[in-house]
């Protein structure tokens, strides 16, 4: 999702869970923008302000930008407008030619300068320039914005907005900073690096500017900051949310800001709430909206817990993004128990930046961390006797080794014949035996394998470093999944089954596969959740049991248990915080007993249903854990 | 040569702070070398439980240190592809003063480490959430041979001492537990 003001006094909402840019107008929505003519599927992600007046609107999944503009006053036009906005206000211009494309783009955040249209590419963690001008029917000139000179080169750009004199400003959330452009693309400096304290960043994914402010949606602490063009902090704004839906001007997860032009409103996009919050000028303080009343008081299970989790054996692993670590619990018993905490923020090998899945294996007490902040994969060896008794015991982790996704892309690259391939971004890992791993990859749309060298010395466990094969769907020959989400090994571990959600046109699949990329079958989710008003499922996790597949709907707050064949069986869950309720359920690991464990992450913790008949078992986080579930209470009884 | 420029910064003294908060009820500060030794082999012996689950991993090396005497250690990093040893200076490993030491690494059996190879040495304090104070100089001085100056323990108790070998991506790490009584 993202947001910007207009300029003239409406706010415009990119949303696309729902497909559509929504008008807000004094806080109510009263239109939506029109679709791009000849597009369907559309799903809106990203919007930025055009030159003269103009907004643009950015598709990642389809790869496309278009640009809007007011309507034309002529009564005979009705270029573009098909379903039009309140009062015809708006109308399609043109879908913007990005220019020579080489793969491809995913464009995450758009803008403009007089030069031409600047996006994010999100495929490529760049920020290109396509030129306008030239010729009708010439290709637009399409160029890199100059990296050179970024002190350890392009992390994760995320959004960009340009300044009155031309200056470009770019997030980048894996390096916890604002970089700084000159008007011609050169680069200049940044600012900002992680960190709680004022000035300072945790994953800064939001960029918008009022006047020579620019305001900074630093999600992962939950505020807003504010600095001059020159980087120089001018102050924060917003207070963490104490408990999930708490609203009433705390903030949670922000992850883009919309201010409006005088800076006397603003709008703070929240898709882990589900809503954008207004806020206005006074509402813009250190102190906070209005008054605040006494802190509710915090009961229950409460973990920030990634949208991931690994188990196997009596371990379950799971990571805290806000700080950068990784927890272990042991679950030999009733409920698991916490027993290690490592990592924290950082580039030692120990350490990590953005962990986005983890694999962990009991037999060999290893675990794999998919870190694409630091472009590597981390391997830490645990130092547990499962027959002592439980503790938390600092010293548990000790830290293998690490593999840098650079040395991943140049084996996958030579493996193609190729000189280079896009730099990787993991969404899932699973062991495969013997000490190989399996890597599902977002930018390929492949699984990729790696097995570890032959050791050098006997009795040691070497690193899964080399690749030896990549595959998609249609095995090792060729295609790709479109938009994977997660796999699962099969209960016997000889096959992998992987979650695609199909992209906009969908639909969602499960694909099953041998462990060196055969194909054996899979089924096609249904569309739509009949039970819930023809609700799109938006998959978040998978998970292959004795019985068939479970797969969580983080939009519908769903889990799903599905046979061999892809039939419905059961599905559980409905959106709350009660224990058995869920909000944006995503990952999914299966227990050799038969619980399936499900990330809650909206309601910061993990829960267990059975996967034979989709019953609660339990819910657990950090310090606390039950098998008694708790009935629904007055609102707030069990948050 | 590799090396690391010596560098007089101060890190952070709240590395990792909010990871482990309640950790000292699970320390065991100041086990004696007999507990360490009991430890090692419980866990070998578990380890051994699981021979024909998979392959099985040499115990992990937990030892008491005294201050005065020269400390050397043998050990291979985790992977296996790295044997490692060092040997502290004539003063041992000291709480509160810097102190060097030697580095000797082989990639194979009386092969010594190649030299586009890069050679980490650090410590840390995992309980209290800290590492060193100051980042070590680590100078190649012969094939496979460093020399690390700087290193401090800036506090009595358990500390784990690293040596990271990477080369072409790959990063394997060798570890020890060194305890100032």
């Amino acid at each position: 999702m993202a947001a910007i003001h207009d300029g003239g006094g409406d706010l415009l909402i990119a949303d696309p869970a729902a497909g559509l840019v929504g008008i807000v107008r004094d806080g109510a929505l009263v239109g939506t923008l029109p679709e791009p003519r000849g597009v369907s599927g559309w799903r809106p992600d990203s919007i930025g302000r055009g030159v003269d007046g103009t907004v643009l609107v950015g598709d990642a999944g389809a790869g496309r930008i278009d640009r809007f503009g007011a309507a034309l006053e002529s009564p005979g036009d009705r270029s573009g407008n098909r379903h039009g906005s309140s009062a015809g206000e708006w109308r399609w211009i043109e879908s913007v030619d990005l220019g020579t494309v080489r793969g491809p783009v995913s464009p995450i955040a758009v803008g403009e300068t007089r030069r031409g249209v600047l996006f994010v590419d999100g495929a490529a963690d760049r920020v290109f320039e396509v030129s306008s001008g030239g010729r009708e029917g010439d290709s637009r000139e399409r160029r890199e914005l100059d990296g050179d000179g970024i002190p350890g080169g392009w992390g994760r750009p995320t959004d960009l907005v340009v300044a009155a004199d031309g200056r470009i400003f770019v997030t980048d959330a894996d390096r916890h900073r604002v970089l700084r452009f000159d008007a011609e693309g050169r680069f200049l400096g940044a600012f900002g690096e992680r960190g709680p304290f004022p000035g300072l960043f945790q994953d800064p994914v939001g960029l918008d500017l009022a006047g020579d402010r620019l305001y900074v949606s630093d999600r992962l602490n939950h505020r807003i900051s504010i600095f001059d063009l020159e980087g120089r902090s001018r102050g924060q704004w917003g207070m963490h949310a104490v408990i999930p839906r708490e609203g009433e001007g705390r903030i949670h997860y922000p992850v883009d800001v919309a201010i409006a032009p005088d800076a006397g409103a603003a709008a703070v996009v929240e898709p882990f709430e589900r809503r954008v919050q207004l806020f206005d000028a006074a509402d813009q303080s250190d102190a906070g909206p209005g008054t605040v009343a006494e802190l509710p008081s915090l009961d229950g299970v409460t973990s920030h817990f990634g949208a991931g989790v690994a188990a196997d054996g009596d371990l379950v692993v799971l990571w805290e993004p806000e700080t950068a670590a990784v927890v272990v619990f042991d679950w030999r018993g009733e409920v698991p128990i916490h027993v290690s905490s490592f990592g924290g923020p950082g580039t030692s090998a120990d350490r990590f930046g953005r962990v986005t899945a983890a694999a962990v294996d009991d037999a060999s007490q290893r675990i794999a961390l998919a870190d694409p902040g630091l472009d590597r994969l981390a391997f830490v060896d645990l130092d547990r006797n499962p027959e002592a008794g439980l503790r938390l015991d600092p010293f548990m982790a000790r830290t293998a080794g690490t593999v840098s996704f650079e040395r991943i892309e140049a084996q996958i690259a030579a493996l193609a014949g190729r000189s280079d391939t896009p730099p990787i971004e993991p969404v899932d890992l699973a062991w495969s035996g013997d000490g190989g791993l399996l890597l599902l990859e977002k930018r390929l749309g492949r699984v990729v394998s790696l097995a570890p060298m032959p050791s050098v010395r006997e009795g040691h466990l070497p690193l899964p470093s080399e690749v030896t094969a990549v595959w998609g769907p249609g095995g090792t020959g060729g295609g790709a999944f479109v938009e994977p989400i997660a796999m699962s090994l099969s209960p016997e571990g000889d096959a992998v089954a992987v979650l695609d959600a199909g992209g906009p046109a969908g639909p969602a699949r499960v694909a099953v596969l041998s462990l060196d990329g055969i194909p054996r079958g899979g089924f096609e989710l249904p569309r739509m959740l009949h039970s819930l008003d023809e609700h799109p499922i938006a998959p978040g996790g998978l998970a292959w049991t004795e019985t068939g597949f479970a797969i969580s709907d983080r939009l519908s707050d769903r889990l799903m248990l599905f046979d061999d064949s892809g039939v419905l069986r059961h599905e559980v869950g409905t959106t709350g915080t009660a224990d058995g309720e869920l909000w944006s359920p995503q990952g999914l690991a299966i227990r050799d007993d038969g619980t399936v464990v499900v990330v809650d992450t909206g309601n910061h913790r993990v829960q267990g249903f059975s996967a034979d008949d989709a019953s609660w078992r339990v819910v657990f986080s950090l310090g606390r854990a039950s098998t008694r579930q708790r009935p629904p209470g007055p609102p707030g009884a069990n948050e | 040569m590799t090396s690391t420029p010596m560098t007089a910064r101060i890190r952070s003294a709240l590395l990792g702070i909010g990871v482990l908060a309640a950790c000292c009820g699970g320390c065991d500060r100041g086990g004696t070398q007999r507990e360490s030794e009991a430890a090692s082999e419980a866990t070998s012996e578990a380890a051994q439980a699981k021979a024909g689950e998979g392959p099985v991993r040499p115990p992990f090396e937990t030892e008491t240190e005294t201050e005065t005497a020269i400390v050397e250690r043998t050990g291979t990093t985790a992977g296996g592809g790295y044997l490692v040893r060092w040997r502290s200076g004539p003063d041992g490993i000291p709480a509160l003063e810097a102190f060097s030491l030697e580095v000797e690494i082989e990639q194979a059996p009386g092969v010594p480490l190649a030299e586009d190879a890069v050679v980490l040495v650090d410590a840390a304090m995992p309980h209290h959430g800290h590492g060193m104070n100051f980042v070590p100089e680590i100078v190649r001085v012969a094939p496979g041979r460093y020399a690390v100056e700087g290193m401090l323990f800036h506090m009595r108790g358990r500390w784990e001492l690293f040596v990271d070998v990477e080369r072409d991506g790959l990063l394997e790490r060798a570890q020890w537990t060194v305890e100032l009584p």
